[in-house]
């Protein structure tokens, strides 16, 4: 019985879950060339691009799964794999470079406790991005915390933006 | 706000200028803070709430519109474009006395508002002070704006990108009424021919040519692609028109459209500039509902839609038959030319397809004239270029100068010269696909075909300074380590090539470089410069190549001598705390973002080697000059 | 002629059309230019960089697989610079590419090992570690990837986009990361896959039925035909040692095949090597079948077929040479005295075969294969083509998506095709006539009635289409001819769109479209009830479905050459116990098949693999099947079998070679005349037009 329950619960978060996903492809149309902005917003509703999802958006813009795979692996802006709550990205234009946004790098990542090759933290809460240029030049080095742009970042600037994040998602917690 | 309607002739329009301009007219005080990205993170959005709230204490009332008949108050509050100097803002500026105030926070806003808005006086602290003392109170004053000639950026900084009738009232849109009841195509495109107008993009082809081919091709649809996906790390022009005279850009894409028989067009943004989308999407919908978008513009039987297409990612969808692809819904990947777009374009019609810059300057050559755009510039680079200043000048941020103004001007006057205080030793200009620049370059003018036959290139406009501690083999591997990641993949030399140059370089860098290792650096440079597919491929090895024939002795040095001239590489350096001078301050310990420096406070710290990642902080911080590489 | 350019290549003057690639004027001189991403069929791309020439003008080398000729063109191909840049190219392609030619299927029949040889470096200057993929990976049961070998041309990616329009294999990720790759868990699985393998110009893509079977250099070729299907797809017959046949692969040819091969051609030679190979006679002694002699086996099914003599029946098949097949139903008249002879057991409405067979005979079907691409519209007719004959599939895809034809297309079920159709009509099953009828009164300008489950607009709409083409392709199952209620009044009404077309001056072709490889060649040759070759009319006998039906009653003994309907997808049970109430049954197959299982006498024979002889095909084109390998155990060729049959009977078959029976043929059959093996040649010759 629970089990059954368990089953049609899921089933029915499922397809609440095609639901959203339908009206997305709604609002910008069955055609190709809707694919990019649809992926954006399923990518914004979750983060990333599940599998099963893909395949829905194929059938949905009657399209093979394989291009669609092929579009959602090129472009550096969407992921497959899951990301963070929190996205960091660290700007990596040209004035950002010179002006050492290397030492950002590892500052976030050592506070986020990064290991080499690994860019999502564990608890699915951070994920590191070094990003090319943002366009906010003049205020190099930048990082964008949660959307938000912070220029002339230095080591302690970063390091404190990332412990007010944290310190308002533990209140959010409570 | 009171929107535009439906105009529906050049008269209307004509009204509607009148209008906002005796609205300006009627003693009205308006105050701009800077709505460019750089400021808006900067917290200029902190600062407008402060004024609005300090204009509200003191009972100033506020206009909403910018329609004469209406009875409202003495001051527009309202954020502009970006003026440009980034690097003093948040900026907010007052007309029409032209007070630029720099750096202002919240708690300045009282003051902003009794003394300058209500007495007309100027807050000194808040201005500009250059090395010498010597304050600045008027914008044109500064010494930043006053080499600069403004044409494309003319409007940004003082307009409101969020409200049509600014644009109206300087002259907006009146280039399409004269194009659309004045002009035959073939008219608009021998102007622009005229004017000499070169793809301000980077290859510098000839922007009425292109049209020319395109309107020439019969087609029943025809598409007019704006190139917007500024990839170039370092370059924000594109960006800084978009988000402050979005207008500029839409007229310009009309005209075009109108010029070569489209109907319709894309603006392809790069999804990392949500402000300019933001404010592009506002400006379509103004446009729109003022019958300047769209069917029949201003009742003439000329229609024109415009929809924005989101990048995700890709700098290589910067070259035009990759963007077309992404536009498509494809995989950006760039396809062999010919046919060109003029001929098979979006979905196999012809498309013309030109950048931000480009399109911003058409209304105004249509309005003045191929000669008064002549006027500026050099015979065979007319007109203005944007650049984004950034690295160790003083100044940093966008300047507007006349194609030709020579480097030195653009780095010494404009740019305040070296910041750091150090010498001048290079600029690199034209990011990834560009070369650099040296000392013996100084007098060189900047324009299409003297930086081409430097080894260097216009390309989208980024100017990167550098001063002597900047090596120059790294900055070739920076370039090179963003063109490989960027790399499509479609063709195995740039593929292939851009990876082993990265290889060698890195190997370079990291000290195990050899002579061979440069020879074959070069030949590769060469083979891939030659062959490759597309734009991102033959430009990739330009930061090797120029570096390489500027600062040969520099590659010779890393990989004979073992060292880094600039003391930039690690692989050649390492820090040290020196017994002697360290005062046991802890500073260095506390910034070192690995943890790599312990010691007792009063007693002198040591770095441990293992743990450092040569990042200098510690040679950055410490006061006592303790810290040595 | 301005529609010409003249260009020089290495100093030799040479002028093409208008368009033409360098890459391809260059060829026409005979001048090699080493490519990997570029082939004919397939839009050029530019990825590989191999093709770079020097053309006079241009400050860079130009890539000639997309380059276009321009008149007085200047290009140089073999000089030392050239060469420089393809030796470079080539090293950049092994930068990556492992050097396990040894174990690559690909060894000894590469393009990037043969150029590497030619033009290659002797050595590499690279020194670093190579990509790692995991290897092979399966893309489906037949196709495995090797992406350490891929060199990323795309020629696979490009293929099923552009020619099967299946683009279930895709380049994933970008730069220095891209892959070849397929959905997760969604393998590859295009009716057309194998042709990747086959274009791949390295050792990426395999099969896995091919992979580690056999070098390249111990492999015989020979030229011969796809035995699955009407279209007649060339192939080479790649076998070890003349005794294993290791693999299909296409052979070229633009008439036919162009390039290509379906899956279920190209992947089908497993019978051949069955290892229940029959290799002696059986002959059926107290109830089991037991080996026996030719001799033995051949007077026992003598005896017994002669005996039934008038009630006695033969039935050949579609999948068998014109020349078994001609033979046969000579033996079967002339020797058994029988007019039961027929090449299918197929259900046929009454009269169907008749009003065929003189259609036939008036060349109402004179449709070219090629000439589908050349045709503004296409009439398709009670065909899934994409499963019936695959390589039409992909002719018609090039009409429409690459040409912009129109395609009208009519079938029960939303076939494959459908979604290329302006428009699609779907008729009600068992409606043939009246659907056909409708669309040819909308086509002659006569009013009507919708009956037969389309919309009256739809077939407006086809009508259109058709009226307003220069030249239409009519293309229509044989099955909706002959199985379909009515099928006489089908050809009626095709007849009459024909003819109203042709009065509107449109130009027409008709097709029939037939399953067989063969099949079209078997009613030529007089394997048909009550018509003899060339479709003479004959005393009436009884068709293949009749026999069955009447097996026990009126037939007693029945011989089956090449031919399975024990196991008939629809009526197993009816025909099992058909067989059952026979006195002699006769089998003559390569495998013991569950027909074979009911037989008094079974005998060995050979496959189209170790045959000689010649299939027509669905546009009665004749082309040559030839012996590739051995012939296995005591089995032999189906003519051989009915000569020895027929002397042992003591008739005169006085064949001392296969091609002596098709000169008879080519004196009996008015269509066949002055056929030879020389004149068919390798490409086959088109039947069609000849009266």
């Amino acid at each position: 019985m629970a089990q059954a329950t368990a089953a049609s619960e899921k089933e029915s978060r499922a397809s609440r879950r095609f639901e959203k996903i339908q009206a997305i492809v709604e609002q910008y149309g069955a055609a190709e060339s809707a694919l990019i902005p649809i992926l954006q917003k399923v990518q914004e509703e979750y983060r990333y691009l599940p599998e099963e999802i893909l395949t829905f958006v194929a059938t949905a813009l009657n399209l093979p799964p394989a291009t669609v795979y092929g579009v959602a692996t090129f472009y550096a802006q969407f992921s497959l794999e899951p990301k963070g709550k929190y996205i960091v990205r660290v700007c990596d234009g040209t004035a950002c470079h010179v002006r050492k946004n290397q030492t950002l790098i590892s500052t976030v990542k050592e506070w986020l406790g990064l290991k080499e090759g690994q860019s999502t933290t564990e608890d699915m809460r951070y994920t590191l991005e070094i990003v090319s240029c943002i366009g906010a030049c003049a205020l190099a080095p930048a990082v964008v915390i949660n959307g938000k742009v912070h220029g002339q970042m230095t080591p302690e600037k970063v390091t404190k933006a990332l412990e007010e994040l944290e310190a308002a998602e533990k209140a959010e917690d409570k | 706000m009171t929107p535009v309607t439906k105009l529906s002739s050049p008269q209307e329009l004509a009204e509607v200028k009148q209008k906002t301009l005796s609205a300006l007219e009627t003693g009205c005080t308006r105050v701009l803070v800077c709505g460019g990205t750089g400021c808006m993170a900067n917290g200029a959005p902190a600062v407008m709430e402060a004024l609005q709230k300090a204009l509200d204490e003191r009972n100033v009332p506020v206009r909403v519109d910018l329609v004469d008949d209406s009875k409202e108050g003495t001051v527009r509050l309202g954020y502009s474009g970006c003026p440009g100097f980034c690097q003093v803002g948040p900026i907010v500026r007052i007309l029409p006395s032209d007070y630029f105030y720099i750096k202002v926070t919240p708690e300045d806003a009282a003051e902003i508002v009794e003394k300058t808005v209500q007495k007309g006086e100027v807050v000194d602290r808040l201005l500009f002070t250059d090395n010498d003392g010597k304050t600045y109170a008027k914008r044109n004053e500064l010494p930043f704006y006053r080499d600069q000639v403004n044409v494309v950026l003319a409007d940004s900084g003082i307009i409101e990108p969020g409200d049509i009738r600014d644009y109206i009232a300087k002259d907006g849109y009146k280039a399409i009424a004269e194009a659309l009841f004045g002009m035959t195509s073939e008219a608009v495109i021998a102007e622009v021919t005229q004017s000499g107008l070169r793809g301000r993009g980077g290859g510098g082809f000839p922007t009425g040519v292109k049209w020319g081919f395109t309107q020439r091709v019969q087609s029943p649809k025809k598409y007019v692609v704006c190139n917007a996906d500024e990839g170039d790390p370092g370059a924000f022009m594109d960006e800084s028109i978009m988000e402050g005279n979005p207008h500029a850009l839409l007229e310009g894409m009309v005209i075009a459209g109108y010029a070569i028989g489209a109907d319709e067009g894309y603006i392809y943004v790069r999804a990392e500039y949500p402000l300019a989308i933001t404010r592009l999407r506002t400006a379509i919908a103004q446009a729109e509902a003022a019958n300047l978008l769209g069917d029949n513009i201003l009742g003439s039987p000329f229609s024109f839609h415009i929809h924005i297409k989101e990048g995700a990612g890709a700098f290589v969808c910067g070259e035009e038959t990759a963007l077309i692809s992404s536009i498509e819904g494809k995989r950006g990947m760039p396809r062999p030319k010919p046919p060109f777009p003029a001929n098979s374009g979006l979905w196999g019609k012809p498309t013309v397809v030109n950048n931000v810059e480009t399109f911003a300057n058409v209304p105004k050559i249509i309005l003045n004239g191929a000669e008064w755009f002549r006027s500026f510039g050099v015979e065979k680079s007319t007109g203005t270029k944007v650049f984004a200043l950034t690295g160790a000048v003083v100044n940093t941020g966008l300047i507007e100068v006349p194609m030709g103004t020579t480097l030195g001007d653009v780095v010494f006057k404009i740019g305040g010269g070296i910041r750091t205080g150090k010498g001048f030793k290079a600029v690199q200009i034209g990011g990834p696909s560009g070369g650099c620049l040296t000392t013996e370059h100084i007098d060189l003018p900047l324009d299409y075909d003297s930086l081409k036959a430097a080894g260097a290139m216009v390309g989208s406009g980024g100017l990167v300074v550098m001063d002597e501690d900047t090596c120059m083999v790294e900055v070739a591997r920076y370039f090179m380590q963003f063109t490989q990641k960027e790399s499509c993949g479609k063709c195995v030399l740039c593929r292939e090539g851009t990876k082993q140059m990265l290889a060698l370089l890195e190997k370079i860098v990291g000290g195990e470089g050899t002579l061979e290792d440069i020879e074959l650096l070069e030949e590769l440079a060469v083979a891939v410069r030659d062959g490759s597919l597309c734009g991102l491929g033959k430009t990739a090895p330009n930061p090797v190549l120029s570096t390489l024939k500027y600062f040969r002795d520099e590659y010779l040095a890393h990989v004979v001598d073992k060292k880094c001239p600039a003391g930039e590489c690690k692989a050649f350096k390492g820090y040290r705390i020196i017994e002697e001078k360290c005062k046991g301050c802890s500073l260095c310990a506390r910034k070192c973002p690995v943890g790599a420096i312990s010691g007792e406070p009063k007693q002198p710290y040591t770095i441990d080697q293992e743990t450092c990642i040569k990042c200098g902080v510690c040679f950055d911080v410490c006061r006592f000059g303790a810290v040595e590489k | 002629m301005p529609d010409e350019v003249t260009l020089t290549i290495d100093g030799k003057q040479i002028t093409v059309p208008k368009g033409t690639l360098v890459i391809e004027a260059a060829k026409k001189l005979g001048i090699d230019i080493p490519v990997f991403c570029y082939h004919t069929k397939l839009e050029p791309v530019g990825a590989c960089r191999q093709c770079l020439v020097k053309i006079e003008g241009f400050p860079k080398p130009q890539v000639s697989c997309s380059t276009q000729v321009a008149e007085g063109m200047v290009v140089h191909v073999n000089t030392p610079e050239v060469k420089q840049m393809w030796e470079s190219m080539l090293e950049f392609l092994l930068i990556n590419h492992p050097l396990d030619c040894p174990v690559c299927d690909r060894g000894g029949e590469c393009p990037l090992q043969d150029n590497t040889f030619k033009y290659g470096p002797p050595d590499s200057r690279f020194e670093h570690e190579k990509r790692h993929f995991e290897k092979p990976v399966p893309l489906s049961s037949l196709v495995l990837l090797d992406r350490e070998r891929c060199i990323l041309c795309f020629r696979c990616v490009r293929f099923q986009r552009e020619i099967a329009d299946q683009p279930d294999i895709y380049v994933a990720n970008r730069g220095y990361g891209d892959y070849i790759d397929i959905f997760p868990g969604k393998p590859f699985e295009s009716n057309f896959s194998g042709n990747t393998i086959e274009l791949c110009p390295v050792g990426a893509l395999l099969s896995s039925l091919f992979r580690f079977r056999a070098r390249p250099w111990e492999i015989t070729k020979t030229e011969s035909i796809c035995p699955n299907c009407g279209v007649g797809c060339n192939i080479t017959i790649d076998d070890r040692r003349r005794r294993y046949v290791v693999r299909f692969l296409a052979r070229i040819n633009d008439e036919v095949n162009e390039h290509w091969l379906c899956d279920r051609g190209r992947f089908n030679s497993h019978t051949i090597n069955d290892p229940d190979r029959l290799v002696k006679p059986l002959v059926r002694k107290n109830g089991e079948l037991q080996e026996a002699t030719w001799e033995e086996a051949l007077t026992v099914a003598l005896e017994g077929m002669r005996a039934a003599g008038s009630h006695a029946g033969g039935i050949g098949s579609p999948a068998r040479t014109n020349e078994a097949n001609y033979l046969f139903q000579k033996f079967m008249r002339q020797v058994i005295g029988t007019n039961n002879v027929d090449y299918t057991f197929e259900k046929r409405t009454d009269g169907s075969t008749g009003a065929l067979a003189s259609a036939i005979a008036s060349v109402f079907f004179n449709g070219r294969i090629s000439d589908i691409a050349e045709s503004d519209a296409i009439l398709c007719l009670g065909s899934d083509i994409s499963y019936d004959l695959p390589l039409l599939d992909l002719w018609i895809k090039k009409a429409v998506r690459k040409l912009g034809k129109n395609l009208v297309f009519a079938y029960p079920l939303k076939a494959e095709l459908a979604k290329y159709a302006r428009p699609f009509l779907s008729y009600h099953y068992g409606q043939e006539a009246e659907f056909t009828r409708e669309l040819a009164s909308a086509v002659s300008g006569t009013s009507w009635q919708p009956l037969a489950g389309v919309r009256m607009e739809d077939i407006d709409l086809a009508s259109e289409v058709l009226k307003s083409a220069n030249y239409v392709t009519v293309m229509v199952a044989k099955s909706m001819i002959e199985s379909a209620e009515n099928g006489r009044d089908v050809l009626k009404s095709l007849q009459w769109i024909a003819d109203s077309l042709k009065s509107r001056n449109v130009r027409v072709q008709v097709m029939l479209l037939v399953q067989g490889a063969n099949t079209f060649g078997a009613m030529d040759v007089g394997l048909l009830p009550g018509y003899l070759p060339g479709y003479k009319p004959a005393d009436k006998g009884l068709t293949g479905w009749e026999m069955l039906e009447k097996a026990g009653s009126d037939i007693s003994a029945l011989w089956i050459m090449g031919q399975n309907p024990a196991r008939d997808l629809f009526h197993t049970e009816a025909f099992t116990a058909a067989l059952q109430k026979l006195d002699m049954l006769v089998v003559q197959d390569h495998i013991l098949t569950e027909t074979a299982r009911y037989a008094h006498v079974v005998l060995p024979s050979s496959t189209f693999a170790e045959t000689e002889g010649t299939f027509t095909n669905t546009e009665r084109r004749i082309q040559r099947i030839n012996p590739a390998i051995r012939r296995v155990g005591n089995s032999k060729a189906d003519t051989d079998i009915i000569i020895e049959a027929a002397s042992l009977a003591g008739a005169d078959f006085n064949y001392s070679k296969v091609e002596e029976i098709l000169t008879e043929i080519s004196n009996t059959v008015p269509q066949y005349q002055g056929v030879t093996f020389d004149a068919i040649g390798p490409f086959g010759r088109y039947l069609g037009d000849l009266k």
